[in-house]
């Protein structure tokens, strides 16, 4: 719901006037009072606005771990989270609409220049696990066989490898994709790619496996076993991904829905988390189908005798074209586990109406799977079952999130998938290119919904201020032209109040002079008037503290 | 009149002005967020936004609770660790059922629910049994030796019974070979005849009471997905008698030895089997190209004389075309049986292959036509409409007959119909089809398991 200012009264004559000036007229303004609630202002401002972190990290007891359904996620999600009625805006926010620093979400990128060792080294604390590696658990059975080492500095790694005939697909993928969720800002392992054979790995004396029914003690044979439906490099070693454990006791997942009711930290329902609806954005690109609750993780961090519970985002094996265990399926970013709409109409037309995502054609690059973006589209894009934050996502989320797309240059995104290590340099091409596409398709898209000016700053150290920012559609080069409309305003935070301070005007440079005016607070109303895109018509307010120290203190935008 | 006009207007205008003013006030009363809702809602209590957020978080720890999964919750993560865990591997159910030419029971472990080694397991015995439940013991590597042993019971709600007991080297492991002792005993209390040859009648049919015994050791040599051979060498017990529906009369009463071959004697034999076959379908459960063609060799001697001797070639093969996408496939069967006797001797009536059921002819009775020799052909085309769902039509015919000049497409038994199959990635897990008979009308099937 759009909160922000309307006076929606002409201002040059007194309320009660204007009101007895016609009977009729009463009506239809109290009508369009009701319908428009935005005449009250958003928020009053606070004198810390806009808030940089979150104070999440107040120390509590450490929650009991929990496990989560997936088939209860994947039935509730699909069938009860949907959206219902009124979406509300995002909570998390400061007054700028940014997501502070949290226990979820750390400003990298969309903060910040990241250089492109910074993005490279992404969450890396150390140059990955040190040989030779002790099997300290393993897992022959299940989806993703794989097993638990300590190396020789003693920290843990789950090491997973790549299916037999896709070579560095899902290790690659995860690497790859864990330096851009790492420079989005979230919270992620560390993932390391290592080459081993098996002289390489030692045995723990107390490590098992179940094999038929029972446990007994694991044997170089198991290992063997385990190795030999791993794929192999030409020179007989196995690309592996080790993902360091992360610091912390392991709470379980957490929910795209509702709250920790064990967590006093988390006051936000998680699917009005914006960095959680922004998601939806950055998985799209990078095609991680499998944001779920099950790809999250909860860790309980000390501090002292108590701690906090920080929120992480792990295992993006089904990322860009994999599947983890097997080629990303045609499905993947296309359509939900469970989507009523196709299935009548290919039931009763005998099959011959097919999904347009089957017939798309992908190269065949084993060590990238499926993934393309010819056929991708940011707003058709899903993830395997619908995810509450995802579909509450609104163009303001979306917007955030691209924002921090844009961030990425040709040449960082070239610097990333370089850190996947795929040996076969032509496949490796063809995931920057297609990464570039993609992020290209997202831009467009996304800007293309909601006003798209961004950096908001006072220049001027002294009267007369001047209010810059920059239209994120000409820097995408996404409009050539465009002139902006604006009103100045004075607010009052005590009463939420606006008065206009001039009319309407407009300028063809991204530069507003600051009115001389000595309310604590004032307030600019701009819209991007461009022939390309009418949705750049949409209002964004800025709100300027307009002390002795003037700063931009909020920004709301018409969704 | 025109002031006081007027004045109603000033007074129905300051109701409404009061109305307008305090509006703002009563809309945000209703927007209250009431739990966890944002900051600014608390605004009018604290100085600064953290202080607003710190506020809300200690009024939560006030009111903390564990996060306790609801009982749904509960009962669904229990169901989805039953299915982390993988079904324990058993013996090869395809090549057991190429090899050995026999009807296996579809009976499944429920997900794998287990107390110690015994599984108890769901399905059917027997195309006609009805719904099935029974117990399994598996011991793999029993007593740390390289035995394996498996054990089980089942019944039917329809009366059937089925034991067994195998042990040896059951599983295929490292090595290619597998070798054990298969002891098994059946009880089918309503087996339908109908008569023998291509002109038997639907208003003849009978049931009668099939009892079978057998000792066998099988040997099989599979070295990977696609090739595998059997033998199955041993002993088999067999008895008859007057069926338990009352539906019907028994077989006995309505037929006679020279009808129904061994109605009067139920000889023990001296059993062969020897199967091949090779696989070539993408995903055997759940094939949507590729194909898979069998050929077993079975001899029947008789051990009490020289009335029931012959010898079993069967030919199977099936394939799989997708049509321009794997969402829409067209599935072909050929298959066909023919029973060789010795001189004089004949084939008893119980041991002849069959046509009509849930398989072959599904618009026709189970078991509704048999005879020496079989011949069917079967196409369906399929097609997905999720993943999990798929959809079919299919067109059946069939033939019994007796004499191996009657080997060709005339004289052929016809079905349609259509069906609805529940799917996972590996298998058909349930269907339902529905099928019409040229003759004899209708029929619906609900099955475990796919069709072909």
């Amino acid at each position: 719901m759009w909160r922000g200012l309307e006076p929606g009264l002409r201002s040059d004559l007194p309320f009660e006037e204007q009101m007895m000036k016609s009977f009729g007229k009463g009506f239809l303004i109290l009508g369009l009072l009701i319908l428009l609630p935005s005449f009250l202002p958003a928020q009053k401002f606070l004198p810390d606005d806009p808030l940089w972190k979150d104070p999440d990290q107040l120390p509590i007891p450490m929650p009991r771990p929990i496990e989560i359904s997936q088939i209860a996620d994947l039935l509730e999600s699909t069938f009860l989270r949907r959206v219902d009625g009124e979406i509300k805006p995002s909570e998390n926010v400061n007054t700028l609409g940014e997501v502070p620093n949290s226990s979820w979400f750390t400003n990298r990128i969309g903060f910040h220049p990241m250089t492109i060792d910074e993005l490279v080294k992404g969450p890396n604390q150390v140059d990955g696990p040190l040989k030779p590696w002790v099997i300290v658990s393993a897992k022959s059975e299940g989806i993703t066989p794989g097993f638990t080492i300590r190396d020789a500095r003693g920290d843990i790694y789950f090491v997973k490898f790549d299916p037999l005939d896709n070579p560095q697909m899902a290790t690659s993928a995860e690497v790859i994709c864990t330096k851009f969720f790492h420079a989005f800002g979230y919270h992620v392992p560390e993932n390391y790619l290592a080459l081993i054979r098996e002289k390489d790995l030692e045995i723990s004396p107390d490590v098992s496996i179940r094999e038929w029914g029972r446990d007994r003690k694991m044997t170089t044979e198991d290992v063997n076993r385990l190795l030999r439906d791993a794929a192999r490099r030409g020179d007989g070693t196995i690309q592996v991904l080790a993902s360091r454990a992360l610091s912390g006791e392991p709470l379980g997942p957490f929910a795209y829905w509702h709250t920790r009711s064990d967590d006093p930290n988390d006051i936000f329902p998680h699917e009005n988390h914006r960095e959680l609806r922004g998601l939806r954005v950055f998985s799209a690109w990078l095609n991680h189908d499998d944001a779920r609750s099950i790809n999250s993780l909860d860790m309980y961090v000390s501090q002292g005798k108590q701690g906090y519970v920080r929120h992480h985002l792990l295992d993006f094996g089904s990322c860009l074209g994999s599947g983890s265990v097997k080629v990303q399926s045609r499905r993947g970013g296309n359509e939900y586990f469970l989507e009523p709409g196709p299935i009548p109409k290919t039931a009763l037309t005998l099959g011959l109406w097919e999904r347009p995502w089957r017939h798309v054609d992908y190269p065949d690059y084993p060590s990238i799977g499926r993934f393309e973006a010819d056929f991708f589209d940011p707003a058709r894009w899903k993830p395997e079952y619908p995810n509450p934050a995802f579909e509450r996502m609104q163009t303001t989320d979306a917007f955030w999130a691209t924002r921090i797309v844009m961030r990425f240059t040709d040449e960082m995104i070239r610097a990333i998938v370089k850190t996947g290590q795929l040996t076969n340099r032509e496949a490796e091409d063809y995931l920057i290119e297609t990464l570039i596409k993609r992020r290209d398709k997202i831009i467009g898209y996304y800007l293309a919904q909601i006003n798209p000016l961004d950096g908001f700053f006072l220049s001027g150290n002294k009267d007369p201020f001047h209010l810059e920012f920059e239209n994120l559609s000409t820097k995408a080069g996404l409009s050539t032209t465009s002139s902006y409309e604006y009103q100045w305003f004075r607010f009052d935070n005590d009463n939420l109040t606006l008065k206009p301070l001039a009319d309407v005007q407009s300028t063809p440079v991204p530069s507003l002079l600051l009115p001389h005016d000595h309310a604590p607070y004032l307030m600019v109303r701009i819209r991007t008037l461009s022939l390309e895109q009418e949705k750049w018509q949409k209002k964004v307010e800025v709100f300027i503290r307009n002390g002795s120290k003037k700063s931009v203190v909020g920004i709301e935008r018409e969704p | 009149m025109i002031m006081k006009r007027l004045t109603m207007m000033k007074i129905f205008h300051s109701l409404l002005l009061f109305t307008l003013l305090s509006l703002p006030g009563r809309l945000l009363a209703v927007s209250q967020p009431t739990s966890d809702s944002p900051a600014r809602a608390s605004h009018e209590e604290c100085t600064a936004r953290r202080d607003c957020w710190r506020h809300r978080r200690l009024e939560k720890l006030l009111r903390i609770q564990p996060q306790e999964p609801r009982k749904l919750e509960k009962g669904l993560l229990w169901l989805e660790k039953q299915l982390s865990d993988l079904p324990e591997p058993g013996p090869e159910p395809l090549l057991q059922k190429v090899a050995f030419d026999a009807e296996l029971p579809r009976l499944s472990n429920v997900l794998n629910l287990h107390y110690k080694r015994l599984y108890p397991r769901f399905g059917s015995i027997h195309p006609d049994s009805g719904l099935a439940g029974g117990i399994r013991y598996w011991n793999p590597n029993f007593n740390g030796s390289f035995l394996d042993v498996q054990s089980s019971a089942a019944l039917s709600a329809g009366g059937y019974q089925l034991y067994r007991f195998q042990f040896g080297e059951i599983i295929r492991r490292e090595q290619d070979f597998f070798l054990y002792a298969d002891l098994g005993y059946r009880y089918f209390p309503e087996e339908d005849f109908f008569g023998v040859g291509p002109e038997s009648k639907e208003a003849d049919r009978t049931d009668f009471v099939f009892e079978q015994a057998s000792y066998d050791a099988v040997l099989g040599y599979q070295p990977n997905r696609w090739f595998g051979a059997a033998v199955r060498a041993g002993y088999l017990q067999m008895n008859t008698d007057l069926g338990k529906d009352d539906r019907f009369p028994a077989t006995q009463e309505l037929f006679d030895d020279s009808s129904a071959s061994g109605l009067d004697r139920q000889p023990d034999f001296f059993r062969l089997n020897s199967g091949i076959f090779l696989d070539y379908r993408d995903v055997p459960g759940n094939p949507h190209r590729g194909g898979i063609l069998s050929f077993s060799f079975s001899r029947f001697d008789d051990r009490g004389g020289r009335d029931f001797e012959f010898n079993r070639f069967t030919f199977d093969a099936r394939h799989y075309i997708p049509l321009g996408s794997i969402q829409r496939v067209f599935a072909l069967r050929f298959f066909t049986s023919f029973d060789d006797p010795d001189g004089e001797s004949r084939v008893p009536f119980f041991l002849q292959k069959t046509l009509g059921g849930n398989e072959m002819l599904r618009g026709f009775r189970r078991f509704r036509f048999r005879d020496t020799k079989l011949l069917y052909v079967g196409g369906e085309y399929r097609w997905e409409a999720a993943p999990a769902l798929e959809f079919a039509i299919f067109y059946e015919a069939g033939k019994v007959f007796s004499d191996f000049s009657d080997l060709d497409f005339t004289g052929l038994r016809k079905s349609f119909g259509g069906g609805v199959r529940f799917k996972t990635p590996n298998g058909v897990f349930m269907r339902i089809d529905i099928g019409h008979g040229d003759v004899e009308g209708t029929r619906a099937w609900f099955t475990f398991g796919p069709s072909f």
